[in-house]
């Protein structure tokens, strides 16, 4: 195997990663303070949604992606004022969710460009990192990404110091730990709970901007296609660590990659649908190694409510 | 012993009580009034939507049919949710099962073209219920020995399922013929049911799903294993204690509940189709799933709630022929509904445990320390599960 | 500075609270000085722990004032109390198990809202306190892997940390050993050399006599009466104070003609598991007609007798007996087909289904038999037939059998369940904290039951906490401690002060 094709098959992951990266550190938020991010595919959708129709229509993909995550970061308000002030339930309500953003996004689409489809959208040009991406190897591989890549570079540090290193990070451990507990210490749970699930929206959102901008460069329908689903394994996978979490995320990544490049081989003697499973199969197998031994935050999905 | 008044008065319940009791049809009412108010979009009128909706669901004995023919699989795959939910299991891959029950008709069609009229359909639903428990088994076989909860394993094998589907379909199942869809050779006619063109192809299924729904209904309700499977998703501890498997009733629940589901797909196939086609009832898995929380996870909720949904898709279809509108709109209102009745539910639940903190706060004393509850399955989510189906 | 060392460092006045039931503090007033050791001591639900609460911010009060360091005090949450300097260790240690030592302490603290953890700046602040008051202090290690002393330690110490000058301690030796509890005792002197000020809720009188300055006893409600810990003093005279009566229920016993063995228990063992303590060896015979009680602090390996005996925990020795037939290895199911009524100790989860209606919740276990059903076809007109029956016979008060159990209040619940146990005759009983959290009438109501069954033959096992009603009621008193029982009594005129030792973990001979 040459080394171009090393280099282009990680560089590749990197890039396909991404979004399932960045959805999985913000599932690690809401589940660590004990809310279910079974939303996170809808999330992803109305934040794909969202950021190619405001790139379209202001002709910036910033502004796309800036409205993309508010986007998703309505939707998550909206779920956290059911599931963690009213109490209802998480695993439904984020289920719900998750359908009310593919009719949303799939209608409107239809009655935005009929049946044409969404138009294409310029790629958010890869952006060269002088001197970094001159060293051998790892320059090319990752420093000649688009901006979000690198943005996503950055958030995976800033979060994990946030979840363990500060003292917000602190008391969104302990509302999903113990909330009672947190409760009589002074802290707001119902608070504390509904802006991590934000939270979750806002990496979600940007997810969805980054598959919609910069991999499909359109929106199609179900764009997200199970990548929440996947974001939110990787998430558990990685004991709801963000750095754990985004190794998951690279390893789907990595299948991904390899799914497409074993496609294009096309003289396998396996059905390509079957090659399709491989990321799903990787989940299944993450899932039975996760097994007993990563015990989730103790009151994830449970309803707290003040005494 | 003097004799005391046992009798209380039943306490007067407020409207909005009342009201939240039937949180599953307001769930239903304000799903539609969001998708009417959606289409407003497309220059239709609430009023234009709810009469073509109608119309286009009960219009004629066509559409009748034609509502009746989507709520078939709709009622089958509803009465096996119940009963997972019912026992706290979380079944979330009803559409993985549906598509293995599909591979099931194919594969005893098309493996076995020799059957006799009278065992060939038989067969097929036996097979597709065998397949589906196999399919769902394997969720019940993570949890079991390595305990890692059913919720996304099941969700996984949805898109297992369905890719497998696509793989046979187009490899070794597909037709020999050209076709201009991946779908594989035309059944032999006895494995087809009956069917009625003038009545919206309406097809024979239809009692298969009918004769589900009082079995599981009568299961649930009437019999003591039902009792036992419904106070296992209640209260595992409970059900351990009084003599129960609490992890053996999980494992039947999910295997009967993936089988069923299967046997749905398999009577799709053969009902509505006349060979396996990629894909030939997507959505119809998480159509189920909104159905048997519509219908309050009780299959004889499913029968209306089932036919609502069945309703819905058919309107849904015709409205978009009539206006244009685009019938993915469906998912918005499946959506809407889901998140309304639990947020019903829950707000239920809110103004009850208001009112009792009023009255139960009865001192010291009342500090119970809960044991900790250890049950074989005991983990947050089968509670969570059963919060999930028993609209509590 | 609080230099006024006479002057009041809290006065409670008049306080009352109700619930929709009952009056829980019924104009209670109470105060305490700096550099005080004061012991409330009463029954359970004699209202300690409301008037805590009220104090805490947990509850609300219906009347009173509370004067905090000479001026009025109004806290509507725990933070607020925090805030003021009051700090309270619960019986159940409110700390996040996964979390450090340290993490726990700071948790909360609202100095900044979103900066980086101040970790090595605790860590100092917590190293000075435990050495001052030599609490011996572990910060990084992770809470889960403390013992219970060390848990306890941390909770003084996060009180500390947040400048209490208040520790209210509920029953904090509950949970400890013996030595924990000496070196608890250590640590709370020393808090009172440095001037805290602490509350130290128990209804132990050896405790309360040994540590505290004064006493304040609470009955029914009400403050009785607050006496200085003065050499003259005696637990005789606070148990009198305490009780009210000598024994408040007036239950006549007739003798007991203990029968042939109905539950022999020979060198049997549990595993211990999570929390509890398992069973260790334990020899026993349960005759016809005969109240064992089995006394014990909470945890001593009580539910596990219990789920041992039921086949709901797996013997790792030893033989059990059931009127001569082997049940070492009976599971539930087998053991529910036994003429055995089981009260578990956790009604909520354990012995009903809340959204099952009373009719279901009495067809419980058997739902397969007659007369409630056959395998196929419940019975439910029989059910609703039976039950009404049992709702009359057992006074449970409902808008009728198909009532939610759940809506119900304790002690109709309890009612609910022993109308199913020991509704129909059974050989055998056992009865785990059968009384907890039921108002007088409800536990009286138990109390019949038992003492009726007795009559009839049944052998019962009694568990419980309260030693009160292990007194009143046992026929033969066994001890447990650490799952090991560790001595059996004669029930009448037992000695009190034995059995105390006995389940303080003292070898009696």
């Amino acid at each position: 195997m040459s080394v171009d094709f090393v280099v282009e098959f990680l560089s590749s992951t990197i890039r396909i990663a991404v979004p399932i990266i960045l959805i999985a550190l913000g599932v690690c938020y809401s589940e660590k303070a004990g809310v279910h991010a079974m939303g996170a595919e809808g999330y992803m959708l109305i934040g794909a949604f969202v950021s190619v129709v405001m790139t379209i229509a202001t002709g910036s993909h910033f502004l796309g992606v800036v409205f993309g995550i508010l986007a998703a970061a309505l939707s998550s308000a909206v779920f956290s004022a059911f599931a963690v002030y009213l109490g209802a339930n998480q695993v439904i309500c984020g289920l719900g969710l998750n359908f009310i953003m593919l009719g949303l996004t799939s209608a409107l689409q239809r009655l935005f460009w009929g049946t044409t489809g969404v138009p294409r959208i310029e790629a958010m040009n890869p952006i060269e990192i002088p001197v970094l991406s001159d060293i051998p190897l790892i320059g090319p591989m990752l420093f000649d990404q688009p901006i979000l890549t690198y943005i996503t570079y950055l958030l995976i540090p800033v979060a994990w110091w946030i979840m363990f290193k500060s003292t917000w990070g602190l008391q969104l451990r302990a509302v999903g730990e113990n909330p009672s507990c947190a409760d009589t210490l002074g802290i707001n749970v119902a608070r504390t709970r509904s802006i991590s699930a934000i939270v979750c929206g806002v990496f979600c959102g940007m997810g969805g901007a980054v598959l919609a901008l910069q991999q499909v460069q359109s929106f199609t329908e179900n764009i997200s296609n199970g990548r929440g689903w996947l974001g939110l394994i990787a998430a558990t996978f990685g004991g709801w660590n963000p750095v754990g979490a985004a190794g998951a995320g690279l390893v789907f990544g990595a299948s991904e990659v390899l799914q497409l490049r074993l496609q294009m081989l096309g003289n396998i003697q396996i059905s390509s649908y079957v090659i399709l499973m491989l990321p799903y199969l990787v989940a299944l197998v993450f899932i039975l190694l996760i097994g007993k031994g990563r015990r989730h935050p103790a009151a994830m999905g449970k309803y707290y409510r003040k005494q | 012993m003097i004799k005391k008044e046992r009798m209380v008065k039943k306490e007067k319940k407020s409207f909005l009580m009342v009201l939240l009791d039937f949180s599953p049809i307001i769930g239903a009412v304000l799903g539609l009034l969001i998708g009417s108010l959606f289409v407003m979009l497309w220059g239709v009128s609430p009023v234009t939507f709810f009469k073509e909706l109608f119309k286009g669901a009960f219009g004629s004995t066509l559409a009748i049919g034609s509502t009746l023919n989507r709520a078939t699989p709709l009622l089958i795959i509803g009465a096996g949710t119940a009963i997972a939910f019912r026992a706290g299991a979380n079944n979330i891959g009803q559409e993985g099962q549906l598509f293995v029950g599909g591979i099931a008709a194919g594969a005893v069609a098309l493996l076995m073209p020799s059957l006799p009229k009278g065992l060939s359909v038989p067969m097929i639903l036996v097979v597709a219920m065998l397949f589906g428990m196999v399919f769902s088994g394997i969720a019940v076989l993570f949890r079991v020995l390595k305990g890692v909860n059913e919720l996304l394993t099941t969700l996984l094998l949805n898109y297992v399922g369905t890719l497998l589907l696509s793989a046979l379909v187009n490899g070794p199942m597909a037709s020999s013929e050209i076709v201009s869809y991946p779908q594989t050779d035309t059944f032999g006619s006895q494995f087809l049911l009956k069917y009625w063109p003038n009545f919206g192809y309406l097809h024979s299924g239809i009692f298969i799903a009918l004769a589900i729904i009082l079995l599981t209904g009568y299961y649930l309700w009437l019999t003591p294993g039902g009792m036992r499977l419904r106070m296992t998703g209640l209260s595992p501890l409970a059900a351990r204690t009084s003599g129960n498997n609490p992890t053996k009733i999980f494992v039947w629940s999910m295997l009967i509940s993936g089988g069923l589901c299967a046997v749905a797909g398999a009577v799709e196939v053969i009902g509505c189709n006349d060979c396996l086609r990629q894909e030939f009832g997507s959505n119809l898995g998480f159509d189920g799933l909104a159905v048997a929380l519509l219908g309050n996870t009780n299959p004889f909720g499913v029968l209306p709630a089932g036919v609502f949904f069945g309703a819905l898709r058919t309107g849904m279809q015709a409205m978009q022929r009539s206006t244009g509108i685009p019938s993915v709109i469906l998912d918005l209102i499946k959506g809407s509904i889901m998140v309304f009745i639990m947020g019903g539910a829950a707000l239920k639940l809110y103004i009850e445990s208001n009112a009792k903190k009023k009255v139960a706060k009865a001192g010291e004393k009342a500090h119970t320390e809960a044991v900790e509850a250890s049950a074989g399955t005991g983990s947050p989510e089968l509670q969570e599960a059963s919060q999930g189906g028993e609209e509590k | 500075m609080n230099d006024h060392l006479n002057e009041d460092l809290l006065e409670m006045r008049h306080i009352t609270k109700s619930f929709a039931r009952m009056v829980a503090n019924d104009d209670v007033s109470f105060s305490i000085k700096k550099g005080e050791i004061r012991a409330i001591l009463g029954e359970n639900g004699a209202g300690k722990s409301t008037l805590m609460n009220v104090l805490y911010g947990l509850y609300k009060k219906d009347a009173g004032t509370i004067i905090w360091k000479g001026q009025e005090l109004n806290v509507e949450s725990p933070a607020e109390a925090i805030k003021a300097g009051i700090g309270m260790i619960h019986q159940h240690f409110q700390l996040v198990e996964k979390f450090t030592v340290l993490e726990n302490i700071i948790l909360g603290l609202k100095e900044g809202k979103f900066i980086e953890l101040p970790l090595d700046q605790a860590e100092k602040k917590v190293m000075a306190l435990s050495e001052t008051y030599g609490l011996n202090i572990r910060p990084k290690v992770r809470v889960e892997d403390l013992t219970v002393g060390e848990q306890q330690r941390v909770e003084i110490v996060k009180a500390l940390y947040r400048e209490s000058d208040l520790l209210i301690m509920d029953e904090p030796t509950a949970v400890l050993t013996p030595q924990e509890v000496h070196s608890l005792f250590e640590v709370l002197n020393k808090l009172r050399a440095e001037g805290k000020s602490i509350i130290f809720i128990s209804h132990k009188l050896p405790e309360v006599l040994e540590l505290c300055d004064s006493i304040s006893i609470m009955r029914d409600g009400r403050m009785i009466q607050t006496l200085k810990n003065e050499p003259g003093l005696d637990s005789r005279t606070l148990a009198s104070l305490m009780v009210g009566r000598s024994i408040d229920l007036n239950i006549t016993k007739p003798p007991c003609k203990p029968g042939e063995v109905v539950l022999s228990l020979q060198g049997v063992s549990a595993d211990p598991v999570a929390e509890s303590s398992g069973v260790k060896n334990v020899t026993l015979d349960i005759h016809r007609g005969e109240i064992v009680g089995i006394a014990g602090v909470d945890g001593n390996g009580q539910t596990d007798l219990s789920e041992l005996i039921m086949g709901l925990r797996k013997a790792s020795g030893g033989r059990m007996e059931f009127l001569g037939q082997d049940i070492t290895h009976s599971d539930t199911k087998q053991m529910r087909n036994l003429p055995i009524g089981y009260i578990p100790a956790d009604r909520n989860h354990a012995a009903v289904v809340l959204d099952f209606s009373i009719r279901m919740n009495t067809a419980l276990n058997h739902p397969d038999r007659k007369p409630y059903g056959s395998r196929f076809l419940m019975d439910f007109k029989n059910i609703a037939q039976i039950t009404d029956r049992k709702m009359e016979e057992f006074n449970v008060s409902a808008t009728g059998s198909d009532e939610l159990v759940g809506n119900l209040s304790g002690g109709n619940q309890q009612k609910v369940v022993l109308a199913r146990e020991v509704g129909e005759k059974v050989d055998l009983i056992i009865a785990v904290y059968p009384t907890r959290g039921l108002d007088i009438d409800a536990t009286n109501f138990v109390y019949e039951t038992m003492l009726k069954a007795r009559e009839q033959g049944t052998a019962i096992l009694y568990i419980s906490t309260e030693l009160e009603e292990i007194l009143t009621l046992s026929d033969r008193i066994g001890v447990l401690y650490e799952g090991e029982l560790v001595g059996i009594l004669p029930g009448e005129n037992a000695e009190v002060e034995k059995i105390g030792l006995l389940m303080a973990g003292e070898r009696v001979k």
